[in-house]
């Protein structure tokens, strides 16, 4: 009798608790139905969520201006013809994450459209559509002002320095953005360990987001943005109209700038869309050669020198490179170009710039040849 | 050969084991179907080792199966149980390899093994042979909470509650330490029927977790990050809130399999199997896993209310609470019910010691069940 009323009073609270545990379960599919349905429309407008990003091989290809692609998609897979001379520009991306350059800048206008995932998007609209096509969706072709030639000759010009070179056209469209150290974007995943641990970081793209000390020839920093606007301890005006004292070139009350800023500051006035459209397109500001250079920089002996204007910039170290040369100036041709270079010597300032002048000299005659190629 | 492998493992399964258990076939093979397909989108070549896997684990089901008739052997030799239990947790302890910062990990040859899957179950074993000689000493003094409580078993029911509170505080895992208090009150109660004991063991242990949040700084961190993922998007929260992000693009009838990212997630093809399926296949489907998961919980508690002989009823409901909290540790961890903890989501998610432990769970349960049946 006893034992009896012992099992059902056992029985009585295994069945007790076995609710309670099944009760559980209520909360987890409560969640699900919260962040799927209710939620799910505030969640998909995220900026972070990667899912609203199209997969890399469904977007569009990103060319230069002859239409040579920089970007393409062969066999299902994103591929960066260019290589290594344009890695640091186009950027990567690693695991539907991880963008970086113009693959995160231009991934609004190169992806194709997404679909619906609400309840009643997903009822109305044809599973067919949504499901089936969805896979084989393309975005749009992307033309850049780049030259691919160009940007192949500056970069073999400069890549075993550090740095970068930022070259407009007189109308101010930027024909090649150059940063090295570079990666090949095809092999991002490959070498990522010696991508990243690489002292000189490839993975930084100079052009546009390299940001480089200024200093005064003593190398004392600037220290107030009224003081930069009166620098006279540059040749007359450095940054006609540039807006030094914006709070971008300001670190700390420290002035940075970027070798694409350089370049901006031979061009009347600033469009800051430097990284997407990469493109100037400003009234040019005529270059006067009379411009006085100044005191505290030797001049390379090169003829091409005389259309050139210099500034040192020395500094303290970005990473581990003591100082750098920067120089902006102008090719016979009339293309206007910025150069930072980290470099610790004098002497492989000498060579570099030996280097790079006759490349600089070079890219208008094959942009003359370029061009008229094309108007056949 | 991967269908073949599966299919051939479910059918010995079945065969041999799951025919005194009907009530819970198919949503096995539910699970193990959207597990496995999953899988085979994820990762194509782990899809393979996970058939052989379910094979390996079929044919041991029906070894223990076997072997355990009947089921009292493990009451008398509940030494041995124990002893085996406390040698795997400490080799792992010792030898184990460290994955994720967790020593939990036996390597032997190229093949690695997590000991504390078969451990829980073991531990289930040793608390219901237990449970069993002590719940007398401990009905008797009902109704005098302050008086003559037994010592030894409150020295037993101390040691469980403190060794909860120390996984909390040094493993930092609250899932872990749920299951552990969980399923020893479960069997305590089921036991005893003391429930003042119950209500202030659970109860002491929720106000020690409160202090121990307080406290110690790094399950503050966690806690955090749980509480709010979207602030620390792209650090501790990530995980979860890539999977959040899976579940709301899945939508209801999910972006169908192949089309979707759900290998952003990271672990997607372990913890965080349920989102991904709920990205790719709709959380239509993930409710279905979750209704399948509580199904094949409520049919082991129904075996258990069912059965006979104490030691048997005992097993049994501790096994289908170790089934329930185990799985809703994981399930509610990764739609941000609880914090989450790394278990996988048994016969869903990749995992061979898993999968092992978990048809060793079922082999009991089967065996449990009288032939009458």
């Amino acid at each position: 009798m006893n034992d009896k009323l012992n099992i059902q009073e056992t029985q009585r609270r295994i069945r007790k608790v076995g609710g309670y545990h099944l009760l559980l379960f209520l909360l987890p599919i409560l969640s699900v139905l919260y962040y799927g349905w209710l939620k799910s429309a505030e969640l998909n407008t995220r900026p972070d969520n990667p899912h609203r990003i199209a997969p890399l091989n469904q977007r569009g290809k990103i060319l230069d201006r002859s239409g040579t692609p920089l970007v393409t998609v062969l066999e299902g897979e994103r591929a960066y013809p260019a290589g290594e001379c344009t890695g640091s520009l186009v950027g990567y991306e690693l695991r539907g994450r991880n963008q970086t350059g113009l693959e995160a800048a231009l991934q609004g206008e190169i992806s194709p459209p997404l679909p619906a995932v609400t309840l009643t998007q997903a009822l109305i609209q044809d599973r067919e559509v949504s499901a089936g096509k969805r896979s084989q969706l393309q975005g749009p072709d992307i033309r850049l002002t780049i030259d691919l030639k160009i940007q192949q000759q500056l970069f073999q010009a400069l890549s075993p320095f550090p740095g970068a070179i930022a070259l407009a056209d007189p109308q101010g469209d930027i024909i090649a953005a150059v940063s090295s150290p570079s990666f090949d974007p095809n092999k991002v995943r490959e070498n990522w360990q010696a991508l990243r641990s690489d002292p000189k970081s490839p993975f930084i793209e100079r052009v546009g987001s390299g940001f480089y000390p200024v200093l005064r020839p003593d190398g004392s920093p600037l220290l107030t943005q009224q003081e930069s606007k009166n620098h006279t301890w540059f040749s007359k005006d450095p940054f006609p109209n540039y807006p030094l004292a914006s709070e971008a070139a300001w670190i700390e009350g420290r002035l940075f700038i970027t070798p694409l800023m350089l370049l901006e500051s031979a061009f009347q006035t600033v469009d800051r869309v430097p990284r997407q459209g990469l493109s100037l397109r400003q009234e040019r500001k005529p270059v006067s050669s009379q411009r006085s250079v100044p005191p505290s920089l030797q001049e390379p002996a090169d003829s091409a020198s005389e259309s050139l204007r210099y500034w040192l910039l020395q500094g303290p170290p970005f990473r581990n490179s003591p100082s750098f040369l920067a120089v902006i100036g102008e090719t016979s041709e009339r293309y206007c170009f910025a150069i930072v270079v980290e470099v610790d010597s004098s002497q492989a300032q000498a060579q570099l710039v030996d280097k790079i002048l006759p490349a600089l000299e070079l890219v208008g005659r094959t942009q003359q040849v370029s061009e008229t190629g094309r108007g056949r | 050969m991967g269908i073949f492998l599966t299919g051939l493992s479910l059918f010995i399964l079945w065969h041999f084991v799951l025919r005194k258990l009907p009530q819970i076939v198919a949503p096995i093979v539910y699970l193990v179907a959207v597990g496995w397909v999953e899988l085979l989108r994820l990762k194509p070549d782990l899809a393979g080792k996970q058939s052989l896997w379910l094979l390996i684990s079929s044919v041991f089901c029906v070894a223990v199966y076997r072997l355990l008739s009947p089921v009292s052997l493990l009451e008398r030799y509940r030494n041995v149980v124990l002893t085996g239990g406390l040698l795997l947790l400490f080799s792992a302890l010792l030898f184990g390899v460290e994955v994720n910062g967790a020593k939990l990990w036996l390597r032997i040859g190229s093949v690695s093994f997590q000991p504390i899957e078969i451990v829980k179950i073991l531990l289930v074993i040793t608390l219901a042979s237990f449970w069993r000689r002590f719940r007398l000493w401990l009905r008797f003094s009902k109704g005098r909470l302050t008086g003559k409580l037994p010592r030894r078993g409150m020295l037993f029911l101390g040691l469980g509650w403190f060794s909860g509170l120390a996984i909390l505080v040094i493993q930092r895992d609250l899932g872990m330490a749920l299951l552990l208090i969980g399923v020893f009150f479960t069997m305590f109660y089921v036991a005893t029927g003391r429930r003042d004991l119950v209500l202030v063991g659970v109860g002491a242990f929720f106000l020690a977790s409160i202090a121990a949040i307080l406290t110690f700084h790094h399950i503050r961190i966690r806690i955090r990050a749980w509480w709010d993922p979207f602030l620390f998007f792209d650090s501790d929260g990530y995980q979860l809130v890539q999977g959040l992000y899976a579940i709301a693009d899945g939508g209801p009838w999910g972006r169908g399999l192949f089309l979707g990212r759900p290998y952003i997630i990271p672990e997607a093809h372990t913890d965080f199997i349920l989102p991904a399926i709920s990205h790719e296949l709709g959380w239509i489907t993930s409710l279905c896993v979750v209704i399948s998961v509580a199904s094949i919980g409520r049919s082991l508690f129904e075996l258990g209310w069912n059965c006979q002989g104490e030691f048997r009823r005992l097993l049994l409901t501790g096994l289908a609470s170790l089934w329930s909290i185990q799985c809703f540790i994981i399930i509610a961890g990764t739609t941000k019910v609880i914090p989450m903890t790394g278990i996988t989501l048994p016969f869903v998610s990749y995992g061979g010691s898993s999968l092992l432990a978990n048809a060793c769970l079922i082999a009991l349960a089967a065996r449990c069940v009288p032939y009458e049946r």
